[in-house]
């Protein structure tokens, strides 16, 4: 399940993100649609909850149709970008 | 274009640097804000208007942390030409023929070393105003009209902090004042005289990659110009349009300290507590995007947006 690294420092401001990465000493700008994501990366919460819960914030609820499916492609990108940039942790069984 | 040495604007051209003159005066002593400078120059012409611009900060001893900016002129030994060579630190920083070459290069020197070297301060490549004890920063690249801002903005009644460097106190997080002297551009020359700019005093010298510029004492400007240690109001990100109507867009705190952390000298030295200082300074500052079009449409515009107590961000985490 993606987990939010520990080594950051951040700040949200208005729903948008600027992260300082202590470990490679890199700055990040997330948009709110990549903070809203980011946040719910608790390591707790498969990547199916994170696209619920990401669809309910945007108030697209018990749709299981083409609209969910385009959220559940954006967050599994999104997640992607995240882990790419260093930002979270994907382990494999998440997949 | 003027020939080289012709009054731009009325502006006089670099005088006689006397570069024929004494070989070697005494080192001078001066701390400009917390800027501990020793200037050690062989050309008097430089020296008497080194000093002219910064006696208000000399001082006696040499501070045991100055910056050490020597100029010292040699002929060379192929082609017997006299050349200027600018060291900071005893590193060799500039070597010029032009005399009205070398002040823009001490100063250039001396911009060097505080970005490189100053202890205790955050630095952001910023000019940097107050208004009423509320400090607002340019942070920009060179070229983008960061110090013509500035200039127009005291011309208009603003106070100055520093027209190249945002220090940021890592004790208390407020923007301390480097009041250096303007370095100001031969083409905004007559838009900043036009708004009341006292250049006419100024001499031109000229500064690689800048072309003509006038080197101004910010007291000329008024005898309280420089304004006390404040904190961060606003943060304005600039661009230079030429013929543009001018235009303050609104950016967010969190892209705007990305982007501060971007044009920071020394960002990577202070890392995390760089960052916190630089949050909470945020967290109490409005940010926008700039395009300055004329300048005093564009000063106009700040005057009055800047007007109001900045609203806090909603900041969570």
């Amino acid at each position: 399940m993606p987990r939010a690294r520990g080594s950051m420092r951040f700040r949200v401001f208005d729903g948008e993100a600027v992260i300082y990465d202590n470990a490679h000493h890199a700055m990040h700008y997330l948009n709110t649609t990549a903070t809203l994501i980011w946040q719910c990366c608790d390591g707790a919460s498969p990547v199916e909850d994170i696209a619920r819960r990401f669809a309910a914030d945007c108030g697209l609820y018990g749709d299981d149709g083409p609209t969910m499916n385009r959220v559940r492609e954006d967050v599994a990108r999104t997640l992607d970008e995240l882990a790419r940039h260093g930002l979270i942790d994907m382990p494999r069984e998440c997949d | 274009m003027p020939a080289e040495g012709a009054a731009v604007h009325g502006i006089r051209p670099v005088p006689d640097t006397g570069a024929e003159g004494p070989a070697w005066s005494e080192p001078r002593h001066y701390r400009v804000g917390p800027v501990p400078i020793t200037l050690n120059c062989d050309v008097p012409g430089v020296i008497r208007e080194f000093h002219a611009c910064y006696h208000r900060y000399e001082i006696d001893l040499p501070p045991p942390d100055a910056f050490r900016v020597e100029v010292m002129s040699r002929r060379s030994r192929r082609s017997l030409r006299k050349y200027h060579h600018i060291l900071g630190n005893g590193e060799q920083l500039f070597v010029t023929r032009r005399p009205d070459e070398i002040m823009p290069h001490v100063e250039w020197a001396i911009n060097s070393l505080v970005a490189r070297f100053l202890p205790g301060y955050l630095s952001i490549h910023a000019s940097c105003v107050a208004r009423a004890g509320r400090g607002v920063i340019f942070p920009a690249e060179p070229g983008r009209g960061k110090s013509t801002l500035a200039a127009g903005l005291l011309a208009a009644g603003w106070s100055y902090l520093s027209d190249e460097f945002a220090l940021f106190d890592l004790r208390t997080g407020l923007l301390v004042p480097y009041p250096k002297a303007l370095c100001v551009k031969a083409g905004s020359f007559a838009a900043l005289e036009a708004l009341g700019l006292p250049l006419q005093g100024a001499p031109v010298h000229h500064k690689r990659y800048k072309g003509r510029v006038a080197i101004v004492d910010p007291f000329a400007i008024r005898g309280d110009v420089v304004a006390g240690p404040c904190p961060l109001t606003a943060v304005i990100f600039p661009r230079y349009v030429e013929g543009a109507a001018p235009r303050l867009e609104p950016i967010s705190r969190a892209r705007a300290i990305f982007e501060l952390t971007r044009v920071s000298f020394n960002f990577p030295k202070y890392r995390a507590r760089g960052f916190e200082l630089l949050a909470d300074a945020v967290a109490e500052a409005e940010c926008f995007e700039l395009t300055a079009g004329e300048l005093q449409a564009t000063v106009r515009l700040l005057d009055a947006a800047l007007a109001t107590e900045p609203a806090t961000g909603r900041q969570t985490g």
